[in-house]
């Protein structure tokens, strides 16, 4: 294989292991391709970072209607929208997946607007482009970075038609808020917080839809969408790695998962901070969308809140943010100290 | 004597539901067209992903797909984010993702 100046697919452990085994020449490429990588990341973590989406202080953006389009890609895997199949204020159609993804976008928009006051993913209105029937049987939704979020049928073992979890359309809307804001790199430590709070969020849409307080929520993720092989849900907030028969994310960081799989356990490692915030939500008690989820919103478009950011660091940032908003000795703030003393990340 | 056949690991990381498949098989296992397109991919100078691979793009959640070809003389590794899978590759992949088991 021949790697050269544009090797960023391969993650950088993999190519520290394909370098070990090679010649010195060829370690001699690898190496620089894996320096040249990096020094891609970094340019476009940076370059996204300093997008000017914030709104100038002391100026309301205007809002409140989403802008929803809703594309039918028919099966294919193209990457560009399909046929637009329902676009904002169009009443529903025949094809449910469509509605679904429609309504439950519109839900996510509704927590985004009315509890955090940000409009749309960008909090400039942006538009929001679901592209609905991606691939054949395709168990997967994703979000491609460049403001389109795809979402397949399943195959009806492992996943189901993927538009009918609220959950599902909050967490992937919410990589392109996380991306617009902290831009969490999508690796490691930092590519389970992006997880995280996709999951976080993602959660709250479905809470805040069904006016559910902390001790009435599921706090699972995916449970609408699983099939059988997969039930009852995704990932357990409360409780992480018993979701599912396959499910092996880690409650604490005594289990931290060191792998190269999947940019170092994205989905795996977000167990750690996602029951860091179930124990918050559940000390304070009540609607999970108010004080918790104020203080992870503040903490993730805390302009000091840095690309490369590990769990300790966003943990200090949460903290600080709820001594900020409620006080230094609130019962907010000692419900976040308890939330990271529960999954051993340190704050101080 | 036939050359020996192609051995073929497969795996597909990512996804929402973060749970890794892999398979392993032989390309003599595989329909025609697929055999046709495993040996194209470990032999040919030029493999989609191989030779040209491209920057992993910015996004979320999405499937990573790796391949890993011997045949005993040759060995190539080829690796592809979801966004990035050649045409030509993609029925390839789905009916190695069909032989998959978690794991």
């Amino acid at each position: 294989m021949n790697i050269n100046t544009r090797a960023c697919i391969l993650p950088p452990d993999l190519i520290l292991r394909l370098a070990e085994a090679a010649s010195p020449e060829r370690r001699l490429a690898l190496l620089q391709s894996l320096e040249l990588d990096h020094s891609f990341r970094q340019f476009r973590a940076e370059a996204v970072g300093r997008q000017p989406t914030r709104p100038l202080a002391g100026i309301a953006p205007p809002g409140g209607t989403p802008s929803r389009m809703i594309y039918d890609q028919q099966d294919s895997t193209a990457p560009d929208p399909g046929k637009l199949a329902r676009a904002e204020g169009d009443p529903p159609g025949a094809d449910q997946a469509i509605n679904d993804a429609y309504d439950n976008f519109g839900y996510t928009y509704a927590l985004y607007w009315e509890v955090f006051q940000r409009n749309s993913i960008d909090n400039q209105g942006m538009t929001i482009d679901g592209l609905v029937h991606y691939g054949t049987d395709y168990d997967n939704a994703f979000w491609d970075g460049a403001g389109h979020m795809f979402f397949g049928d399943g195959d009806g073992q492992a996943l189901t038609q993927t538009t009918k979890g609220i959950d599902v359309i909050g967490h992937e809307l919410t990589h392109g808020v996380t991306q617009h804001e902290a831009n969490l790199t999508y690796s490691g430590q930092s590519g389970a917080l992006n997880e995280s709070i996709s999951d976080v969020f993602g959660s709250l849409v479905k809470q805040y839809h069904l006016k559910q307080a902390a001790e009435e929520a599921d706090w699972l993720i995916g449970a609408d969408i699983v099939g059988p092989e997969l039930a009852p849900a995704l990932r357990s907030m409360k409780a992480p790695g018993t979701a599912h028969q396959h499910d092996n994310q880690p409650a604490d960081m005594d289990h931290y998962l060191h792998t190269t799989s999947d940019n170092g356990g994205v989905h795996t490692n977000s167990g750690i901070p996602n029951r860091a915030f179930y124990v918050v939500a559940s000390t304070i008690g009540g609607h999970a969308w108010q004080a918790p989820g104020l203080i992870w919103y503040d903490a993730l478009t805390d302009p000091q809140l840095q690309p490369a950011a590990t769990f300790s660091s966003f943990a200090k940032v949460t903290l600080r943010h709820a001594r900020t908003r409620y006080g230094a000795s609130s019962s907010e703030a000692s419900a976040v100290q308890a939330g990271w003393d529960a999954v051993k990340v340190p704050v101080s | 004597m036939a050359p020996p056949p192609i051995r073929i690991r497969f795996r597909r990381s990512g996804g929402f539901a973060g749970i890794p498949l892999t398979a392993a098989t032989t390309a003599d296992q595989l329909a025609g067209d697929h055999a046709a397109q495993v040996q194209r991919l470990l032999t040919e100078a030029e493999a989609p992903g191989g030779a040209h691979l491209v920057p992993a793009a910015a996004g979320a959640d999405m499937f990573r797909y790796e391949l890993d070809l011997d045949d005993g003389q040759r060995h190539r590794t080829l690796a592809w984010n979801e966004t990035q899978v050649p045409p030509e590759v993609r029925p390839l992949l789905g009916t190695l993702t069909s032989l998959a088991r978690p794991g």
